[in-house]
């Protein structure tokens, strides 16, 4: 057995010593009291010091760990879609300081690390590389129920905003049908003494008076008109409260179609069904009935001499921004949104391009003569805008015209 | 025999004691022919000498934090580990490092069995 000799250290020495290691000894636990993972390699990636969260981690002993290179130790899941490298390769990159996601499994279990690296110059110009590693599977994962809840959210918001518009669209409707019963009411009995003294004037006049006649008629045929247009109001304002139910829209089309099957058939008009199977939509089915009868026989009565009408029904994703497409809050339809389509078309007359603007506008007829009020395309419009649905009317190119209608689905 | 008369008998096993400060105190005849090292070369001089540089700061570490809070988290249990010769050569060994503290100051004292030809 050999004799150890003391070793050559001076009080001052050891001292220093002793202060500096206790500086050491302070800064190696509170590194290791932290939560994260810190890894400090050299310029090749090799660890030349962990805490013991990183061997906690890769599930080694802390000591085990040193001189392994960390590209072997935390091996992380490739991701061939980013072409993203480990965070210790390519440390001669000019790009030194990263931080990144990356995916590391262990048996059963996934992590998503936030992995930072940084370089420091120390010792002599060697570069060394301090990783920070933080466990950020549980954030990313409240990250994605936060956005998933936000876009629910977005959803419920918008069906509310919808449904307000709906009931505040239902309110004005329904008070202008009851301004229009009251006026209806009102004017009917002055009408009715009219249209007797009216008759009773044209029954003392003859052929003596041909004047007198030709006033008399003009002035029932107006009567007529005014009786006609408060019919209609009527008629409008009669009809039950809005029901909105998911409905089969082919089906509300063939309803229609059988309203007005007598004209179809005396007009010598053909009909022509394409429909496209396509998911209940909600609406009020009377109403929406309502509608369809008053394209259909405008339809009919641009051919008088017969042609085709044509039926089309299908589902079509909106990609152009205008008309009601947009992200506006008054817009009906988001860009990319699917909707359900009808379409009626005839091969009639067309419609005189000055007049197309105008179509919508209330008690404006081209059909004075065969008793029109004005006011069908206009109500067709506003039942049609409480279902936050679209109208669109043009001509074909091969003659006639085409009503488009878009609903939500 | 406790640990560390055992360890300044062994005969056959590379062996280093230090003191406190991981200043070496003693070695035996396979320490000096595994490293190298003479006994006169070695006594006075940190352990360091015999731990890769990669390794240092690790070790400066550690031995700072076991002298703070006499808290052991690799006594007495092999581990492997490299270490390197006067010669510059790196080898993988086991180490059974034990501590002890002797009137109120640490000693140490490790076993380093060559894993590799030497």
């Amino acid at each position: 057995m050999m004799l150890s000799k003391e070793p050559l250290l001076t009080d001052n020495s050891i001292s220093l010593l002793n202060e500096l290691r206790t500086t050491l000894g302070k800064l190696e636990v509170a590194l290791s009291a932290i939560a994260d993972s810190i890894v400090w390699t050299d310029a090749q990636g090799k660890i030349q010091w962990c805490n013991e969260a990183f061997a906690r981690l890769v599930g080694r002993r802390h000591i085990e760990v040193l001189g392994s290179q960390l590209v072997d130790l935390l091996v992380l899941e490739e991701d061939r879609a980013s072409h993203q490298t480990h965070p210790a390769q390519l440390l001669q990159s000019p790009e030194t300081d990263t931080v990144g996601c990356y995916r590391l499994r262990q048996g059963d279990r996934k992590f998503i690390l936030e992995i930072s690296r940084t370089r420091v110059w120390a010792e002599s110009h060697n570069a060394t590389f301090i990783f920070v590693i933080r466990d950020v599977t549980e954030n990313k994962r409240s990250e994605a129920e936060l956005r998933k809840a936000l876009s629910n959210l977005e959803k419920s918001h918008g069906v509310l905003k919808n449904a307000q518009w709906q009931i505040e669209q239902a309110k004005k409707l329904e008070l202008i049908g009851r301004l229009a019963v009251s006026v209806a009411h009102s004017i009917k009995n002055p009408l009715a003494s009219l249209r007797m003294g009216i008759d009773y004037f044209a029954g003392g006049t003859g052929a003596e008076d041909p004047e007198g006649t030709f006033i008399l008629t003009s002035m029932k045929d107006a009567l007529e008109r005014v009786n006609a247009v408060i019919g209609e109001l009527l008629d409008f304002s009669n009809s039950q409260a809005v029901t909105m139910r998911p409905e089969d829209i082919n089906s509300i089309i063939e309803h229609s179609l059988l309203l007005v099957q007598h004209d179809l058939k005396r007009s010598g008009i053909k009909v022509e069904r394409i429909f496209k199977e396509i998911p209940p939509v909600p609406l009020d089915r009377n109403k929406i009935a309502h509608v369809l009868v008053n394209l259909v026989v405008n339809a009919i009565q641009s051919m008088p001499k017969g042609g085709t009408l044509t039926l089309r029904t299908g589902l079509e994703k909106l990609e152009t921004l205008g008309g009601r497409v947009g992200h506006r809050d008054f817009d009906f339809f988001k860009p990319g949104e699917t909707v359900a389509v009808a379409e009626i078309e005839d091969t009639g007359v067309g419609i005189p391009e000055e007049v197309l603007g105008k179509v919508f506008e209330p008690f404006f007829t081209t059909k004075r003569a065969l008793g029109g009020t004005g006011l069908g395309l206009s109500i067709a419009a506003s039942i049609l805008e409480l279902h936050r649905a679209t109208i669109e009317i043009r001509n074909r190119e091969g003659g006639g015209a085409r009503a488009t209608l878009r609903f939500q689905i | 025999m406790d640990t560390f008369e055992r360890l300044r008998e062994e005969e056959t096993v590379p062996v280093v004691i230090t003191n406190q400060q991981g200043l070496i105190t003693h070695t035996n005849k396979p320490f000096q022919r595994v490293f190298g090292w003479s006994e006169d070369e070695v006594l006075g001089k940190p352990l360091t000498l015999i731990i890769p540089k990669a390794l240092h700061d690790a070790h400066h570490l550690g031995f700072s934090r076991f002298l703070n809070t006499g808290r052991p988290t690799l006594l007495d249990r092999p581990l492997q580990l490299k270490a390197v010769t006067k010669g510059g050569r790196e080898f993988a060994a086991e180490h059974i490092i034990s501590a002890e503290k002797r009137n109120g100051e640490w000693i140490f004292g490790a076993t380093i069995r060559p894993l590799v030809e030497v």
